[in-house]
């Protein structure tokens, strides 16, 4: 597998982070972002210029720890609107294609 | 008697709704009505609703019987839901949000689904998938985003309320450009539940109106802890209309030195100057105040908000709702369904989370942006000891034309400059209308304030919108 850090090309790394991500991009799109998204990762790099060493990084703005609940069974009576979003269904599950093996 | 109902206040109806001199009906028919007529100039709307019968109200309904648009990325059940976008068509949330529960509670009842950028990502309305909303002021012009469906119902009297979402200023932004009332609340104010994520650790749902009398009201019905939601806060809800008072005298306004600089638009800066003004007369103290970390906020947010997008939007793979696109297998399913379904926005700001979060980027990125974002918070809470309220524009220019920006993503993004930072610190943020500029257009004032104090926020704006009218006026086309 190669690695992001060998890519110099921007068109590359959209179109390695695309399949991560897995989405298909049309070339024309990948033609699009390839320098936008260099643009982009340029402007975010001057973070680069702050020194955070001794900075603690900010997950969750409100401080909240393992917010728990009881785990007390409740019934669920949505689950025929669950079910009929489905896009294709067999009774009711909802049908796949197989992973890919 | 009811053909210049949108010029009343939501309370104002709700009172008259009270007194029996007006049916819950009548209004509702009034707004739909509005609605439906401004809808093809404007395309304000996902949807209209038809008005659903209301359930036993509550004992503490000042706004029961008001008509509310909701902005189209909030659960209301059996109402499709599409966040803008083409890959969640045909989807139908099998509950309600909390707000929307609420709302219901309260005796409200949808208008409306307002139209957004596709999934939130946009400072114009111009990433739907229904095409952009048109500014209330100027059709030539974007109205602002996300919420740029809801600020333009509440602009142009479609529904005398709105909710909307607001990540990195998709409430108070589309707020200034379109001359209303918009606010964030402080982060785990109002539950998340229901909303679709986008940003889970800066997403909060807010208010649009007109007055801010109906904004308190609104965020009294909103707010409030939420088991559902496991980053809703624990602090109690006060009744937010306490706070209106006409009443400043001593209160603390910090004018931070970062947000006006070059870049600022002449017109915007003498508005705010006018405001500045305004509030030393009425005995403020005014000082400046540091921000110093402001020039890295939207990198920061780029970041950290891409990758949580990145992730929230995973789930949107054609296998349990929405729009799917055949394969053989499923890992071809998942990406014919995304790249056929999400737009070019969608799409830039999931490959620019997943770059952020990959293996060897994390560290540089992902955690870098976390730690920046502690060094901003910080700003606020050392600002916070000298000043109780912060002063800033809304936004750097006017509504710009349609597809100004569309074609320099980073241009838009440096449109959120002066709104990202409240989210990235999870501060409550208002925007007020405070004037036009030479070409007609609003310009809106921002106070950010210290966490959970919406009620500073509350009393300024009623103080200021006591001896100004900005937000009284509707566009030419109405008058």
């Amino acid at each position: 597998m190669v690695s992001l850090y060998a890519m110099k090309d921007y068109r590359e790394i959209v179109h390695y982070v695309a399949n991560l991500a897995r989405i298909e991009l049309t070339a024309e799109e990948e033609e699009l972002f390839a320098p936008q998204f260099q643009k982009i990762i340029g402007y975010i790099d001057t973070l680069n210029t702050l020194d955070t060493i001794d900075i603690d990084p900010t997950f969750n703005i409100i401080a909240l720890k393992n917010v728990l609940r009881e785990d007390i069974p409740q019934k669920n009576e949505a689950y025929q609107k669950i079910i009929s979003n489905f896009p294709q269904k067999d009774g009711n599950y909802c049908v796949v294609p197989k992973v890919i093996d | 008697m009811t053909s210049n109902l949108h010029t009343f206040k939501a309370l104002d109806i709700a009172e008259k709704i009270r007194g029996n001199k007006l049916t819950s009906e009548e209004v509702f028919s009034h707004f739909a009505q509005r609605s439906r007529s401004f809808q093809p100039k404007h395309n304000i709307f996902v949807a209209l609703c038809a008005q659903a019968v209301q359930r036993t109200q509550s004992a503490r309904n000042i706004l029961a019987g008001v008509p509310i648009a909701i902005k189209d990325n909030i659960c209301i059940e059996g109402q499709e839901i599409t966040c803008g976008s083409r890959i969640l068509k045909g989807y139908v949330p099998a509950y309600d949000a909390t707000v929307i529960r609420k709302l219901k509670e309260n005796g409200l009842s949808i208008v409306g689904v307002t139209n957004m950028d596709e999934f939130a990502f946009g400072s114009s309305t111009e990433t739907s998938c229904y095409g952009p909303t048109l500014n209330p002021w100027d059709r030539t012009r974007v109205p602002g985003g996300s919420s740029g469906g809801s600020a333009t119902a509440v602009a142009l009297g479609c529904a005398p309320i709105a909710l909307g979402s607001d990540t990195g200023g998709s409430i108070r932004q589309p707020a200034s450009f379109c001359g209303v009332v918009g606010m964030k609340p402080t982060y785990g104010r109002v539950s998340r539940y229901g909303l679709v994520a986008f940003g889970s650790s800066l997403d909060q749902i807010g208010p649009f109106s007109r007055s801010i009398e109906d904004c308190a009201a609104l965020l009294t019905v909103i707010s409030g802890h939420d088991p559902l939601d496991s980053t809703s806060a624990l602090e109690p809800v006060p009744d937010f209309s306490s706070f209106l008072r006409d009443d400043i005298r001593g209160l603390r306004v910090g004018l931070p030195k970062e947000y006006f600089m070059a870049g600022l638009h002449p017109q915007v800066l003498a508005r705010i100057q006018d405001v500045i003004t305004f509030l030393r007369d009425k005995g403020a103290i005014i000082q400046e105040v540091s921000l110093p970390h402001t020039p890295y906020a939207v990198a920061v947010y780029y970041i950290i908000g891409t990758a949580e997008a990145s992730s929230n939007l995973a789930r949107f793979e054609g296998v349990k709702y929405g729009a799917r696109v055949r394969a053989d297998n499923l890992i071809e399913q998942y990406k014919k369904t995304r790249g056929a379904g999400f737009g070019k926005e969608a799409k830039r700001r999931i490959l620019l989370g997943t770059y952020s979060l990959s293996s060897g980027y994390y560290d540089a990125y992902y955690m870098k942006g976390l730690k920046v974002r502690t060094l901003i918070k910080n700003d606020f809470d050392k600002a916070f000891n000298d000043v109780d309220v912060i002063l800033t524009p809304t936004a750097p220019t006017p509504a710009f034309r349609l597809k100004e920006k569309v074609d320099d993503p980073l241009s838009m993004y440096l449109s959120d400059i002066y709104t990202i930072s409240a989210n990235l610190a999870g501060l409550p943020a208002v925007s007020l209308p405070c004037g036009f500029s030479d070409e007609q257009m609003p310009i809106g004032v921002q106070f950010i304030g210290k966490q959970f104090d919406e009620g500073t926020l509350l009393r300024v704006g009623y103080t200021y919108q006591k001896a100004t009218d900005w937000h009284t006026r509707f566009p030419a086309e109405i008058a």
